[in-house]
């Protein structure tokens, strides 16, 4: 059982116009096998949210802490921070040429774990969870991303997150840019994971159309740099209704 | 001197326990690298490996015999490899398998 805190926190970018808070006080515990929605218009730090969690470097943190199992996640580099099993599929996947998808997924595992992984079974791991994600095979010989469409990335993300077997999953909006099919194979894949390692998953989205395949325990409405609302899934099915106007407005 | 065939099942299963067998140059098994080119029974019911390497005269063979005794102990009496070099062998001997496992330590195939 692991356990995620996130603890009054403020996060700021630099701008031309200086400093920029982003993040008014941000409180949130996630645990090894619940699944967090966070919901909310654009703008409001969604993003923001799960980079600071990340560690991206654009984001700095002047308040609060990120805890994972009491230690502290801020005093660690983003790969201290894989390592200690948090994970983040990005909205925007990058593309890294001349690095195999192949070669990226063994090396990112071997990197995780801290031994490479024997080599006939990882082939054989990484074959079926590509089945599962319908990816097909000549995918592990292209480059990470590149010249991927949208949902091939999406799927790509989720593929890493299904073999790297992180404690927590932050999927910063998985789900834009999905058809109707590709969203059930993602729905899937993150289900599968969450089912196979109790995983806690904290997912980013805009839209409710995401939370029909994944079932969420619990709701935050994400207004403002901060939460403005939480509940259990029926929070979702208001939002599909209402929309966020109630709460921007407010 | 007469070689008796395995049957297929025995084929697969030495075969299975010969992938432990890692070429030590390129890191993948000599099985999935193509360099197994059959396997039969001697008279003596010894296993006869013929086998290659990557290329002729490669100083590697001492290694490969010892892990093939410790990837055969319990699978097989005794062993023999035949080292053959024609035909040579090529790339487009490695299987599929063993392409994916190249690409997984970061050559480029």
């Amino acid at each position: 059982m692991s356990i995620l805190q996130v603890k009054n926190l403020h996060v700021s970018v630099d701008t031309d116009q200086g400093a920029k808070e982003i993040l008014r006080g941000v409180d949130l515990t996630i645990r090894s096998g619940e699944i967090h929605a966070v919901m909310g218009p654009n703008g409001s730090g969604k993003s923001t949210l799960a980079y600071s969690i990340a560690g991206h470097p654009k984001y700095r943190v002047t308040d609060g802490e990120i805890l994972l199992d009491g230690e502290n996640v801020l005093e660690m580099s983003v790969d201290e921070r894989a390592r200690a099993g948090l994970f983040l599929a990005m909205q925007y996947p990058v593309e890294i040429p001349g690095v195999s998808v192949s070669n990226f997924l063994r090396t990112a595992k071997t990197a995780i774990t801290g031994e490479a992984p024997a080599l006939r079974t990882w082939i054989k791991d990484v074959r079926e969870a590509m089945d599962n994600l319908r990816i097909d095979a000549t995918f592990s010989e292209r480059n990470v991303n590149e010249g991927f469409s949208g949902g091939e990335k999406k799927r790509h993300e989720i593929l890493q997150l299904e073999l790297l077997k992180p404690h927590f999953a932050i999927l910063d909006e998985t789900d834009s840019g999905l058809d109707v099919d590709a969203l059930k194979i993602v729905s899937e894949g993150v289900n599968r994971a969450h089912a196979a390692s109790d995983l806690g998953v904290l997912l980013i989205t805009h839209y409710t159309r995401i939370l029909r395949y994944i079932k969420p325990d619990f709701v935050h409405v994400f207004v403002a740099g901060k939460i403005a609302e939480e509940g259990g899934p029926e929070l979702a099915d208001r939002l599909e209704a209402e929309g966020y106007d109630r709460y921007v407005k407010a | 001197m007469t070689e008796i065939d395995l049957t297929p099942e025995r084929y697969d299963q030495v075969l299975e326990a010969i992938k432990e067998v890692i070429d030590p140059e390129i890191g993948v098994n000599i099985v999935d690298l193509g360099l197994i080119y059959d396997l039969k029974l001697a008279e003596d019911e010894s296993l006869l490996i013929h086998m290659t390497l990557t290329s002729a005269g490669c100083p590697l063979t001492d290694v490969i015999e010892e892990q093939m005794g410790q990837a055969l102990d319990g699978v097989v009496e005794a062993f023999r490899i035949n080292w053959v070099w024609m035909p040579p062998w090529g790339p487009e001997k490695i299987t599929d398998d063993g392409k994916e496992q190249m690409r997984a330590i970061g050559f480029a195939i």
